[in-house]
């Protein structure tokens, strides 16, 4: 290569110079941010686990700077504050023991209150959940019921499509938030008015719900895009409320700060890429719990999955229909019938072969707009009336 | 894969680039010829292995007719090329939505390019023949294989290849400004016609369609400029002189100004091979619609080979001569209303691009122009929803429309703050493409 003495390479020398910075911190690193990801060394350069960090909130200027003592912020603090503290949770569940302790009178309330083990046994951080260590599914169905799980449309305990994943039967809980206990809802028709009090939370499929599906002036929606059921709690969420009134907050304060008779859920879709099952599983199921200290009283809405389309689902290796299911009936079995419910809005949007229909979506996987109102009426017509108490009912039929 | 040999790709510029130009840089200069054949072949098998072979016999056949001065092989040569390309547009016209039969990658690109070699040969542009390693380079060297620019063969060689800092920084320069454009800007972009698209194009608000229409149009000019940067920055890297694709196109005056400073290379194609051999517009005004008429069905055609792209092209035709042969008579050259072409219609043509079947341009265009009704389940707000966060990304690519802004970084490139700015920048860009699902160049589909 000819020197050119009046150009200075500064290009040239500092791009290669500042990738090989970038990784000799990623690899220097001790503050741990940068530990949990991993890079395919073929397609990925090693300082790429910085960017995944600073996707997740890590400022690598703070952590560099930590690594030499000096303090810029309360590291720990804060990666104690994104994630899910289990002192808080102790103390959340406490003082919602104590402010229920004296109701007595609905069995179905005192039956949501957690107790203290249960709860601070299942606020524990997801570990490694690769055993799949079956547990019995026992619904305290009285022996002479010709139905163990009853149907979504009469009960919502769960759609007799998805039963628990094969090999793995559900938790059941003799106590407890997801406990059975003999008392149930059932699923009927309502009007517009019973979403005044509801929260609808979720992904990006939950935006096109809150513009499209004529609910808008009656519900709280919050969600955002990419949402998933592991950073339910950390992101920011847009709300818009029913009047009118958008803005964004988290979960956590939307939650703290206002009152829910309903509170539904849809989310999944994003995390068909992360994770197994299992721990989807466990995430959603400490995700409802969470919710439930909020709000005692609300009852949970489980929105199924939607799928997405046949040519997404048979193109994709990831975003298939099969997964899907199999997660819906991991999902499904948090349902206890009485203020849990789970819902299935696929048969409606789905052909015989359980593929989205794709006239109704662009993009496989979230709906048109149009319809949207095909949503809402299915919820119009899923609703557990919260003024009936439970009642001692039983399935007769599947 | 596609990460590594994507230029968008953090694998192809941190791992195949940086290995590419070390083993380029080190082999003596007569050997290099083969280094980027044989680089390039490897780039190309890795992304079509079933198609390799196909452009191995292409180059072969190009290489064994090339004969200056030769009429009957030039035309042997341009016809084989016509046919093989013809034959696959019509292959993957039949397969349809099957899919089994896709077009090869990048085969639009390389056989224009062995066609202009042909013609050039013929006529004397190329002024001695090349040895077979070096027609084979020109063929395949992979930073202009899969979306060209479609050069000239003197454009690369006429002045001869020589390495330097200067240049070499110039074209790092160029190829960071590339990766900037396609991952910052045309990327995000396209993240905001993703989520107009999802609505349902019947149910868009009419604000929203046009916003999404000049989102589009945007989208599709920072993600093939940006890939023309890059390609050219590469190739100056290895000494190549600079190859311009792209001019502003958007503060063009008119139409047909438009379209000589978008897709240069395209334009000069169908320019030099076809409107000019047609008789262009020295025979009449006929002779001028007809020559025309041609060439605009044959880009669409090379574009696409769906109705849609023949209703662009024949859109386009008229508009082009309703400029030159009313606007002009009743305004004169350079009037302003040419220039409202430009800035109201071109967004509109690109929506034919933007949709997969020709029903979805009839929906898209009715909520352009909401005469025939007021859409389905539409909700009046939906536009408000894109400012938020798209409202940044659209006024950056509005700013850096007008040529002044890029023109200033121009004047100012080698100006040390400039570039470090720039580097600032790019790593932005990378820190985006490590954390996004990598997004294909839109210009690959054709």
């Amino acid at each position: 290569m000819k020197k050119n003495n009046k150009v200075k390479p500064v290009l040239l020398c500092l791009l290669p110079l500042s990738a090989l910075l970038l990784s000799v911190v990623v690899l220097a690193d001790t503050g741990g941010a940068y530990e949990g990801y991993t890079t395919d060394p073929l397609t990925q350069p090693y300082f790429t686990k910085m960017m995944f960090a600073i996707r997740d909130g890590v400022n690598p200027v703070e952590e560099l700077a930590g690594n030499f003592g000096i303090s810029m912020g309360d590291r720990e603090g804060e990666r104690a504050e994104v994630l899910f503290a289990k002192e808080d949770a102790l103390v959340r569940s406490e003082e919602a023991a104590a402010s229920n302790a004296g109701d007595e009178e609905d069995k179905s309330e005192a039956g949501e209150q957690a107790t203290e083990t249960d709860e601070t046994a299942e606020a524990e951080e997801i570990t490694d959940l690769t055993d799949p260590t079956p547990q019995v599914l026992d619904l305290n169905i009285p022996a002479d019921s010709t139905c163990p799980v009853c149907p979504a449309k009469d009960y919502g305990l769960a759609n007799p499509l998805y039963t628990a994943p094969e090999g793995w039967e559900a938790v059941a809980d003799t106590s407890g938030t997801f406990a059975p206990n003999g008392y149930y809802r059932s699923l009927g028709t309502v009007d517009e008015s019973y979403f005044a009090d509801a929260l609808y939370i979720g992904d990006s499929r939950v935006d096109g719900l809150c513009d499209y599906g004529g609910l808008e002036n009656e519900a709280t929606f919050a969600f955002k895009n990419s949402l998933t059921v592991y950073r339910l709690f950390e992101e920011r969420m847009k709300y818009r409320n029913p009047q009118g009134i958008r803005g964004e907050a988290s979960l956590v304060d939307i939650l703290h700060f206002a009152s829910f008779g309903k509170v539904y859920l849809q989310i999944g879709i994003n995390e068909l890429g992360v994770g197994n099952t299992r721990q989807f599983y466990e995430a959603y199921r400490n995700a409802i719990l969470t919710i439930r200290r909020y709000q005692p009283t609300a009852i949970i809405y489980i929105d199924g999955i939607m799928h997405v389309t046949g040519a997404r689902s048979s193109s994709d290796s990831v975003f298939t229909n099969s997964l899907v299911v199999e997660r819906n009936r991991a999902i499904s079995t948090l349902a206890n019938g009485r203020d849990i419910f789970y819902l299935d809005f696929n048969p409606q949007v789905c052909d015989e072969n359980g593929n989205l229909l794709s006239e109704l979506s662009i993009d496989h996987a979230h709906l048109k707009a149009s319809p949207h109102k095909r949503w809402s009426e299915f919820l119009l017509t899923h609703a557990a009336d919260p003024n009936t108490p439970a009642a001692a009912l039983y399935c007769t039929d599947r | 894969m596609q990460e590594l040999l994507l230029f968008s790709g953090l694998g192809f510029v941190f791992r195949f680039l940086p290995v590419f130009m070390i083993l380029y840089l080190v082999t003596p200069a007569k050997h290099r010829s083969l280094v980027m054949v044989c680089g390039s072949l490897l780039y190309y098998a890795a992304l079509e292995p079933h198609f390799v072979c196909v452009l191995m016999a292409a180059v072969i056949v190009n290489a064994l007719l090339a004969q200056p001065g030769s009429k009957s092989r030039a035309l042997l040569g341009i016809v084989c090329n016509v046919a093989l390309l013809a034959g696959a547009k019509y292959l993957a016209f039949r397969t349809g939505d099957e899919g089994s039969f896709h077009l090869p990658v990048g085969l639009s690109f390389y056989l224009f390019k062995m066609i202009s070699f042909q013609a050039d040969l013929y006529q004397g542009r190329i002024r001695q023949k090349p040895g077979f390693l070096q027609t084979a380079e020109y063929f395949v060297m992979f930073p202009q294989l899969l979306q060209g620019p479609i050069s000239r063969y003197e454009d690369l060689y006429g002045e001869g290849r020589a390495i330097t800092v200067e240049k070499a920084e110039d074209g790092l320069m160029l190829f960071m400004s590339g990766f900037i454009l396609k991952v910052l800007l045309a990327d995000s972009l396209a993240g905001i016609f993703a989520q107009i698209s999802r609505i349902g194009y019947e149910s868009i608000s009419t604000p929203l369609a046009w916003i999404g229409a000049y989102d589009y149009s945007m989208q599709l000019y920072y993600d093939f400029w940006g890939y023309s940067l890059m390609a050219a920055g590469l190739l100056m890297m290895m000494g190549f002189p600079f190859v311009r694709n792209f001019d502003h196109p958007y503060a063009a005056g008119s139409i047909t100004e438009f379209y000589r400073r978008w897709h240069i290379t395209l334009g000069h194609f169908f320019r030099d091979y076809v409107y000019i051999p047609l008789g262009g517009s020295r025979n009449g005004l006929a002779g001028t619609v007809l020559s025309l008429f041609v060439v605009w069905m044959l880009t669409g055609l090379w574009h696409g080979q769906g109705i849609g792209y023949l209703i662009w092209a024949a859109l386009l035709l008229c508009l082009i001569l309703w400029e030159k042969f009313v606007v002009t008579a009743l305004f004169g050259r350079g009037a302003w209303i040419c220039r409202l072409h430009v800035w109201l219609l071109i967004p509109v043509t690109w929506i034919v691009f933007a949709m997969e079947k020709p029903s979805m341009i009839i929906t898209y265009m009715a909520r352009l122009f909401p005469f025939f009704g007021p859409g389905i389940n539409v909700y009046e707000g939906d536009w408000q929803k894109v400012f938020p966060e798209g409202g940044f990304v659209l006024a950056a690519g509005l700013l850096l429309l007008i040529p002044q802004v890029s023109g200033f970084f121009t004047k100012h490139r080698k100006n040390v703050l400039v570039k470090i700015l720039l580097l600032c920048i790019f790593w932005a860009a990378v820190c985006k493409s490590a954390n996004s699902s990598l997004n294909p160049f839109l210009y690959l589909q054709f």
